[in-house]
């Protein structure tokens, strides 16, 4: 009685397969790699090789899923409201160019597996090759898929499946690049279209460019945006775009970044229960009683995540879903004030102590990091309180009262979410005790909670299992795209020596500290919004040092002005890289999200100003 | 039409001029060192060289400090054809030629003197693999001597080997090296050292002092043993792509550039790990002398492994170097 499934399905389900089991390998090898290393010497062979592709496979597994959903992030500004004929029109080159995009990525990332590798290298046992191929078969899917989301009737689909030719002409250097590489003679037609692909993409680049930018609007994905300009910027440039599909995978197989979908998953099997209510009835009983109690709770919180995680981005997925819900529910706070708040808290625990943003700078800008940890403890303080305030002022104005203070309230739903409120303290015990890595612990914090809303709470039984993990994948792999693709652009501004140009310019013209420090800030806010705090750290902190010495500015306080600022460039419209999460965990527009940051934008803007122009918050504490 | 055709046929031949390159070829080099150390000023002194040596032809755009990527990165970079040259240590050398990183086997090679005498001898064969690979070493210097670093002190192999010993998930040979000899590695990426140190995940770590100063490491195990544990190596490297395309004629000129600016980092990498040590005990830095006694019980304890060691390392080049090793011993 064997069932015949339709090849498409067995497809999809081959799909979904690989992309849970990838993930929550992801979830149980750190662990099983805890317990070998503490029984046998050594631990798994390779278990590193091992982790970090696993990563790069659930992003592009799980960037596959989140196009097949349509849900990959796009700002869509008045499309809407277009009448549907316009409305087909505008989609449509919307698709063509998400897919002329996504097959410039899909040739530049074949070429980058076949070529960029070392022959022979292995990632434990496995030809490295083998993982990176996930890297080009995401990108022929999603390309596919965006032409698929079109209506089956009509010409839109082969209309905008026309641009797999165009960016076929745009990959052309990668294909050349593997003949180079291969072939034993080099056919003349290969060199003679070489010296065309120069001459065309002389031509088209900066038209493509600035269409891909407008069309950023009309729904094109982010992260073919972003990726798209850098690749363009790239071929413009005669450069190897292959670079693209490189600095994702550099960007993806980073030594933390596992971190981020191990939250992110945690955090989903916590919002997927019952988790939210009971941690809310906790929250009200403990902070109910105090005006905005709930405000300044949910601030601590993520602060204290924030510092321990190392990665802003991290807590608005981990927790973000969590906090919401108890924000919301208590009644007392709209959802836009609550996303907001949210949104904006996620990066100011970067300037605690053991931040490992603060740790990365004491050590590339060689200050001492007791001296740093030590400088951003005020500016941080400074900025918990602004935050916290929001909420306390929001209670006063609205007159909320507060809940009486009631001890067998607190007790009984205290006992009712123990095993939660536990996991935070297991993720500090298991970190700082040194049992763990910060990736074992997200690991940690993944099989906790699955063990306690699976097996201790039964909120989630073994059938939701694949589900919620499949839900947390769209996301993930959303997030882990965006990122990967992001960072070709910060390579391509390396790549041209955009900031030792910028230095020099500032050598030369600047001599008033006033003005450095303001052209800091602005540097660093842009900065902010591009790259990813560890780059901007190497890229440009050993730039501003030296500068920083000439002008007389304390280089712990220099640091700590780099910290905040980048803290802030993370929600920094339009594209600041926590406003791309905090869209996708709270699903909220991007364009409503903005006007939801903006209070407290300006307000931490104010607050690095104060940091920036005050050195004593930042040296007060160093002693002699 | 036909005069309408010609001047397409010109604006055409206009444009692909347009973006042609003015003159010259551009090398972009990347590098993991700081600007500001050794290996920063003599790639920076290489460019003005290279400049002047073939009137502006060849332009060295030099990136410092990592911020074209790690070497691994470097090297696939260079492989794609974005970058052009790098600067390798041993780590990242082994990646192409597995060949390289025999002249690290711990406690083999122990002397500057060794050292030297080694490279004069493997060089060429070594260079000849990697032309197999498509790429033509400039120029080799020294990065630096490994030493122990611990938080408690450590003077014989019996009191590092139930330590856990950090080491850089990038070196699996050193890390299996280890493991067979009795050690305790735990594989740990570069930037968590410093976290995994402060909450006890590791006890040591193995590096040059320069690193260890560098980085502040040495603040949680300010114990260092004044004992060589292995030569680490760095290099030029350039791809054949585009050597070939420089001028045959200021080739030799070119190199031996790149010569002089790597016994410039040889002498000035010496003096700095002394430097590195010195300001390292002002800053509490305890440095445990080594007697002959000492040291020969660390000689002795690996010679137990040599055998093991053939099958981590390259077995060839490995037994090589032992063998001019004992002719070095032999005529002293």
């Amino acid at each position: 009685m064997t069932e015949r499934l339709a090849p498409r399905v067995v497809l999809r389900r081959v799909e979904e397969w690989a992309a849970v089991a990838s993930l929550l390998l992801l979830g149980f090898l750190p662990l099983i790699e805890i317990v070998i290393r503490a029984v046998a010497q050594g631990g798994i062979p390779g278990y590193n090789g091992y982790l970090f592709h696993l990563v790069v496979a659930a992003a592009f597994l799980g960037g596959m899923i989140t196009a097949r959903e349509g849900r990959h992030l796009a700002i869509r500004v008045a499309v809407d409201t277009l009448p549907e004929r316009v409305r087909a029109i505008t989609d449509t080159v919307a698709a063509f160019l998400s897919a002329t995009i996504s097959t410039g990525f899909f040739w530049a990332s074949v070429s980058f597996v076949a070529v960029s590798f070392v022959p022979g290298t292995k990632v434990g046992v496995v030809p490295i090759q083998v993982f990176a191929a996930v890297i080009p078969l995401g990108f022929l899917v999603m390309g596919t898929r965006f032409v698929l989301r079109l209506p089956a009737k009509g010409a839109y689909r082969p209309v905008a499946a026309l641009g797999a030719m165009v960016g076929t002409v745009i990959g052309y250097s990668a294909i050349a690049n593997m003949v180079y590489t291969y072939a034993a003679d080099i056919p003349l037609w290969v060199d003679t279209l070489y010296n065309a692909w120069f001459s065309i993409m002389a031509v088209i680049s900066v038209p493509l460019i600035v269409l891909l930018v407008v069309a950023a609007f009309a729904g094109v994905p982010l992260f073919v945006v972003l990726g798209g300009v850098a690749l363009l910027l790239f071929a413009r440039a005669g450069g190897a775009i292959e670079v693209i599909a490189n600095e994702g995978y550099v960007m993806l197989t980073g030594n933390t970044i596992p971190a981020i979908p191990l939250f992110t998953l945690a955090g989903f099997f916590l919002s997927e229960s019952r988790a939210g209510e009971r941690l809310v009835r906790l929250f009200r009983a403990l902070f109910g009683w105090l005006p905005g109690g709930l405000v300044v709770a949910a601030v601590l919180v993520s602060t204290f995540f924030t510092t321990f995680t190392g990665a802003s981005g991290v807590t608005i997925l981990a927790l973000g879903g969590l906090l919401l819900y108890i924000l919301v529910q208590s009644g007392s706070h709209s959802e836009g004030f609550s996303t907001g708040i949210l949104t904006a808290s996620g990066s100011i625990g970067l300037l605690f102590p053991p931040s490992l943003a603060i740790i990365v700078y004491g050590s590339v800008a060689q200050v001492s990091i007791f001296d740093m940890f030590l400088g951003g403890i005020l500016p941080g303080v400074l900025m918990v309180v602004a935050m916290s305030m929001f909420g306390v002022i929001v209670a006063l104005k609205k007159k909320i009262r507060p809940v009486r203070w009631n001890g067998r309230e607190l007790l009984g739903a205290l006992k009712e979410s123990v095993w939660e409120v536990l996991l935070p303290i297991l993720i500090v015990v298991v970190y700082f005790s040194g049992i763990a890595t910060l990736v074992e612990t997200a690991a940690v914090a993944v099989v906790y909670t699955l063990v306690v809303e699976m097996i201790i709470h039964r909120e989630i039984t073994v059938r939701d299992l694949s589900g919620v993990v499949l839900k947390a994948l769209g996301i993930i792999g959303g997030v882990l795209v965006i990122l990967a693709l992001a960072r070709g652009l910060s390579y391509y501004i390396i790549d041209v020596r955009i900031p030792v140009m910028l230095t020099e310019w500032v050598e030369r013209t600047i001599s008033a500290r006033f003005v450095f420090l303001l052209l800091v800030n602005l540097a660093l806010l842009i900065a902010g919004m591009f790259m990813d705090i560890f780059s901007a750290i190497l890229v440009i902190a050993p730039l501003i040092i030296p500068l920083g010495g000439v002008f007389g500015v304390h280089p712990v306080h220099l640091g700590i002005i780099f910290i905040a600022n980048m803290g802030i460039g993370f929600i920094t419209p339009p594209v600041g890289l926590n406003l791309f999460l905090a869209s996708y965990r709270f699903n909220i527009p991007l364009s409503k999200l903005y006007r939801h940051v903006a209070p407290f934008f300006a307000v931490q803007l104010v607050i690095v100003l104060v940091i920036t122009y005050v050195p004593w918050l930042s040296t007060a504490l160093l002693g002699g | 039409m036909r005069r309408l055709r010609r001047s397409i046929v010109l604006a055409i031949l206009l444009l692909i001029l347009g973006t042609l390159p003015a003159f010259g070829i551009t090398i972009k080099l990347a590098s993991v060192a700081p600007e500001q150390s050794p290996w920063g000023s003599a790639l920076n002194q290489l460019a003005v060289d290279w400049a002047r040596i073939s009137n502006g032809q060849v332009r060295l755009t030099v990136y410092h400090n990592a911020i074209a990527g790690e070497e691994s990165d470097v090297l696939r970079k260079m492989r794609i054809g974005q970058l052009q040259a790098g600067v390798f240590t041993s780590a990242g050398m082994k990646q192409v030629v597995p060949e390289v990183f025999s002249v690290s086997v711990p406690f083999m090679i122990r002397s500057e003197e060794q050292l030297n005498y080694v490279m004069e001898r493997v060089t060429p064969e070594i260079e000849e693999l990697f032309r197999e690979n498509r790429l033509h070493v400039l120029s080799w210097s020294r990065a630096g001597w490994v030493h122990f670093f611990s938080k408690q002190r450590v003077v014989y192999p019996q009191d590092l080997k139930p330590q856990r010993l950090a080491s850089d998930p990038n070196d699996q040979e050193l890390q299996q090296a280890f493991k067979i000899m009795g050690y305790t590695p735990i594989p740990m990426p570069q930037p968590e050292l410093l976290t995994s140190l402060n909450s006890g995940l590791v006890d040591a770590f193995y590096t040059s002092p320069l690193v260890a100063g560098g980085y502040q490491w040495f603040a949680l195990a300010p114990h260092m043993l004044d004992l060589k544990v292995a030569p680490f190596l760095g290099t030029i490297i350039i791809t054949d792509a585009a050597w070939r395309r420089i001028p045959n004629n200021i080739k030799d000129e070119l190199m031996a550039a790149a010569r002089r600016v790597a016994e410039q980092i040889d002498e000035d990498v010496r003096e700095l790990e002394a430097d590195a040590v010195d300001s390292m005990e002002r800053y509490g830095l305890q440095v445990m002398e080594v007697t002959p006694e000492i040291e020969q019980a660390w000689v002795d304890d690996v010679s137990l492994y040599d055998r093991a060691m053939l099958d981590v390392f390259d077995a060839g080049m490995t037994q090589r170097i032992r063998e001019i090793l004992g002719e070095f011993q032999r005529r002293r």
